[in-house]
């Protein structure tokens, strides 16, 4: 009997732990980490393990930025490597605190799945990319073709509706990771490999023979890329939406993790100094530290600082900006005002 | 006064009745407030989420494609109809496994237990490896060690005979498809049954009366087979196509069309006409242009130089071919090496003059083409014809020319059954016609074979040794061949012991199908996931799929328990 109660008490518990469920934020800070959710099985640029077992990335780097503004140390992140078809369900129930693993923002991610996605850090598009000698250059070459597409993704209903609208003829190779869809294709299994243009940029680097293969010049689709949440955690969603606005914004006032400093002290603009948290009521608002802006900007820095370290001409992958121009040099990036 | 003392002493919470009764209640109440939670916990995590819970989602298009599929299925149906694919591509590995998996299990089995030390040995190794090695790495290991890599891509297929094998395709056979004639055939096939059935029921009884060994099959599948074959000839004379069927081509995309062409104006009008499936045509064209870039690398592996590749062409489909070089002067001492003529090979320079291509001598390559000049190399079919039949949808690629005569269209007779042969309709990848066995298919084909053929083996082994050793004895003593003494004696009673764990290894086969999504083969399980992940609706696609795994998995062990019940030793 006595173990019977034991079982009854215990199950009482686990009832009232789910019905006095913290705000993410407090977990979050009571955790002492963030749980980040990324791509699982690499994607060069964007999120992939280094030769020294640290997640690198541009979406990584968000990670970090968030992580910077909720508990003050970019460093204080738990990864976990997601699947294209794991990540809702790990989002959904509170698996990863949020998702940051190159997903589209569409309707039905929004209304069906409960997602809230913040502004776009990343403008894609879809393409195709197919080997040199193939002669495959526009749309209707790929009539007849196999096309390699990972299953999960928006990447798959593009394809079948851009091929099905234009009459085309088609076999899909579908595989749920990239890793296994790239390694046919690289084996010749698939006459073209499909995904958004900023991935086939990162995965051909991970070809035999990258010199071999082209982006063919056609984009079928658009891709706002960004971080999600959970829906009905309103304050968390500010919380990342605004680190996300944040990057703009340092950008947009030429804030640099090299010169925060110098701007925190020097700095008369009142639009540099509530940022900063100079003046801090509305930084405070959110439910974070007068510094945590601040703190976003010194650990990883502006958007273009971040885009340069993972995408820029430096690096393997180089994506030129394009779209993801802040909108005072003609792209889409643009910060609400904070005040 | 006559009463019991010890009814009186134990008060009613003590009686051993009434504690096992509360007992019961307590463990049943448990149980159902441990569900009750669970229920509420989803609803309220569904409520807060805002998440789909209805099945209304599966009506609306499902919008993504399926590498294959038993029927017909394109983006435009529904979430159920995908489903419903998913379900039957499970069943196509899993039938076909449990067959082949028995065969080997049983083969193994008797290697093992055979008095050669090298079978012995071979077989031993075999289980040992393979029941120790997690079913994903083997998936994994057929899928993308052993296929993808080794085999060649597109149209290098390998060939033997009417049978292709790539890494892009997968296995390509023949494959007979029914027609809109089949019904004819049908009730024929119902008596071939029939009859089979009572032959085979009338012979059993009639062994048992004369008490002779002897398998009833002998004497029921030739009827079957007689009565269908008559069956089938005299459909086929009664066999004809519907009025105003036509076919027509679109020589520029390389098609072919059939179609009820009511109007009779040749072209078919979408909205009024129907379009007719299965429909075997020839086609003809009296010379044909083929031109591709030999100094570019074609669909080969990547190590072959000014490589060419035209959709291949089989023996029986051109009377005469010339191949020739246009836009260059110095061809002439270029020399053509086919790795298949007329269809695919190298070009190459025949450097040490030794009259055959060696390696190294392939043209070399250059940003404008041979020696600075961009060429190409042509090829002149004659006399082509190429039989093909349309699919489903009354359509079919068959040749993608760019420069040819209109072809000649023939309406080739009908049949009950259309027999579709794989051919290449371009040079890229894709082939037309036959059905194919894809690669993922048959990597998880092998490693469910392979895994469960493993534990098969060991419950035939075990089974074959419980057998009494006095059993053989006693047959020997009765002057039974060793054959003899297998097949009438220990088998049959080693059947009654296999038969249980069998069925549980066929369960597990059919289960384990669902780790078709390593070798990216798109089963019940992954094309649920696909559904789940485009619609949101979490719950109702897992409830689906318990309810579908369920019903698979119940019909097999009902069919299979009842084959048990049947066998087992009745004792009187």
């Amino acid at each position: 009997m006595r173990k019977l109660f034991v079982l009854l008490a215990s199950l009482t518990l686990v009832l009232s732990a789910t019905a006095f469920a913290q705000s993410t934020l407090d977990q979050i800070k009571s955790r002492g980490s963030l749980i980040c959710g990324v791509n699982g099985t690499g994607l060069p640029g964007f999120a992939y393990v280094d030769s020294d077992g640290n997640y690198q990335g541009f979406d990584v780097d968000y990670c970090r930025a968030v992580a910077a503004a909720v508990l003050g140390d970019a460093t204080k992140v738990t990864y976990r490597g997601l699947s294209s078809g794991e990540r809702f369900t790990a989002l959904q129930t509170g698996e990863v605190d949020i998702l940051i693993r190159n997903t589209t923002w569409t309707s039905s991610r929004d209304t069906g799945l409960g997602l809230n996605f913040t502004a776009p850090t990343f403008y894609d598009g879809q393409g195709f990319m197919v080997r040199a000698a193939s002669g495959i250059e526009t749309l209707a070459d790929l009539d007849g073709t196999t096309i390699c597409v990972q299953s999960g993704t928006t990447t798959e209903l593009n394809l079948a509706d851009v091929m099905n609208a234009n009459g085309l003829d088609y076999d899909a190779k579908i595989a749920e990771t990239s890793d296994p869809l790239l390694a046919a294709y690289d084996d010749g299994a698939c006459d073209a490999y499909t995904t958004d243009k900023s991935g086939l940029a990162a995965q051909r680097t991970q070809l035999r023979d990258p010199s071999e293969h082209v982006i063919m010049d056609v984009t079928i689709s658009k891709e706002p890329l960004g971080p999600s949440v959970r829906h009905g955690d309103d304050q968390f969603y500010d919380v990342a939406n605004w680190v996300v606005f944040t990057t703009f914004m340092a950008e947009e006032m030429g804030i640099t993790s090299a010169n925060v400093d110098e701007m925190l002290v020097g700095s008369a603009d009142s639009n540099v100094r509530r940022l900063l948290g100079v003046e801090p009521e509305k930084v405070e608002e959110f439910g974070l530290s007068a510094d945590a802006f601040y703190n976003v900007i010194k650990q990883v820095g502006n958007y273009a600082e971040i885009y340069n370290r993972n995408l820029g001409p430096e690096t393997v992958v180089n994506i030129p900006r394009g779209y993801n121009a802040s909108y005072l040099n003609g792209g889409l990036h643009y910060a609400p005002p904070l005040r | 006064m006559a009463v019991k003392p010890s009814q009186e002493l134990v008060p009613w919470y003590r009686n051993v009745k009434t504690i096992a009764i509360v007992a019961q209640l307590v463990f049943v109440a448990l149980i159902i407030l441990l569900v009750t939670i669970l229920v509420l916990n989803v609803m309220k995590g569904v409520k807060t989420l805002g998440v789909n819970t209805g099945f209304g989602f599966l009506n609306n298009r499902a919008g993504f494609p399926i590498s294959e599929s038993v029927i017909p299925y394109s983006e435009d149906n529904t979430y159920v109809r995908a489903l419903i694919v998913g379900i039957l591509n499970t069943l196509k590995v899993a039938l076909l496994g449990i067959v082949l998996a028995t065969l080997l299990g049983i083969s193994v089995a008797l290697m093992r237990l055979s008095n050669n030390w090298v079978l012995r040995q071979i077989s031993t190794i075999y289980i040992e490896t393979v029941r120790n090695i997690p079913l994903v790495v083997q998936i994994f290991f057929f899928a993308t060690v052993l296929f993808i890599p080794n085999l060649p891509s597109g149209v290098a297929a390998l060939r033997l005979g009417n049978l292709y094998l790539n890494n892009s395709s997968g296995l390509i056979t023949p494959w007979p498809y029914f027609s809109n004639n089949f019904w004819l055939w049908l009730p024929w096939l119902a008596i071939a049954l029939a009859l089979a059935i009572a032959a085979h029921i009338f012979r059993n009884r009639h062994l048992k009366k004369i008490e002779r060994p002897g398998n009833p099959l002998w004497l029921s599948l030739p009827v079957f087979l007689l009565v269908a074959v008559i069956g089938y000839l005299i459909a086929l004379a009664g066999s004809k196509y519907p009025e105003h069927l036509t076919v027509s081509a679109d020589v520029d995309r390389g098609r072919v069309f059939s179609f009820i062409d009511e109007n009779a104006n040749g072209v078919f009008d979408q909205n009024a006409e129907k379009i007719a499936a299965k429909v075997p045509v020839l086609l003809e064209f009296d010379e044909l242009t083929l031109e591709v870039n030999p100094q570019r690398r074609t669909e080969q592996k990547a190590n072959i130089r000014s490589a060419f590749a035209f959709p291949r062409l089989k023996k029986n489909e051109y009377g005469e071919v010339e191949h020739q070089f246009v836009n260059a002067d110095k061809t002439s001492d270029l020399r053509l090496h086919f790795f298949e003529f007329p269809s695919y090979g190298v070009v190459y320079k025949d450097q040490n003059g030794n009259g055959r291509f060696d390696a190294g001598e392939n043209v070399p390559e250059g940003e404008d083409g041979y020696e600075g000049k961009d060429y190409s190399l042509q090829m002149i079919v004659k006399g082509f014809k190429r039989r093909v039949v349309t699919d489903n949808y009354g359509e079919t690629r068959s040749l993608s020319v760019e420069t040819a005569t209109e072809p000649k269209l023939t309406l080739l007779g009908a049949s009950p059954m259309v027999m579709s042969y794989p051919y290449f309709p371009t040079e890229r990848t894709q082939i037309a016609g036959g059905t194919i066995f894809t690669i993922p298919y048959l990597a998880l084909l092998f490693a469910l074979t392979f895994y469960t053929a493993s534990f098969i083996a060991e419950i035939v082994r075990g089974a074959i040794l419980s057998v009494a050793k006095g059993q053989t004895e006693a047959a020997k003593a009765l002057g039974l061949s060793s054959g003899q003494t297998f097949n009438l004696v220990v088998f049959p009673q080693a059947l009654r012991i296999i038969t249980p764990p069998l069925i549980s290894q066929y369960l597990n086969l059919t289960k384990n199908s669902s780790l078709g999504i390593f070798a990216a083969y798109q089963e019940f399980y992954a094309v649920s996931s696909i559904v789940n992940n485009q619609s949101g609706a979490a719950m109702p696609v897992f409830v689906i799929l318990i309810g579908g795994y369920m019903v698979i998995s119940l019909t097999f062990s009902f069919a299979l328990n009842w084959y048990n019940a049947k066998n087992q030793l009745v004792e009187r």
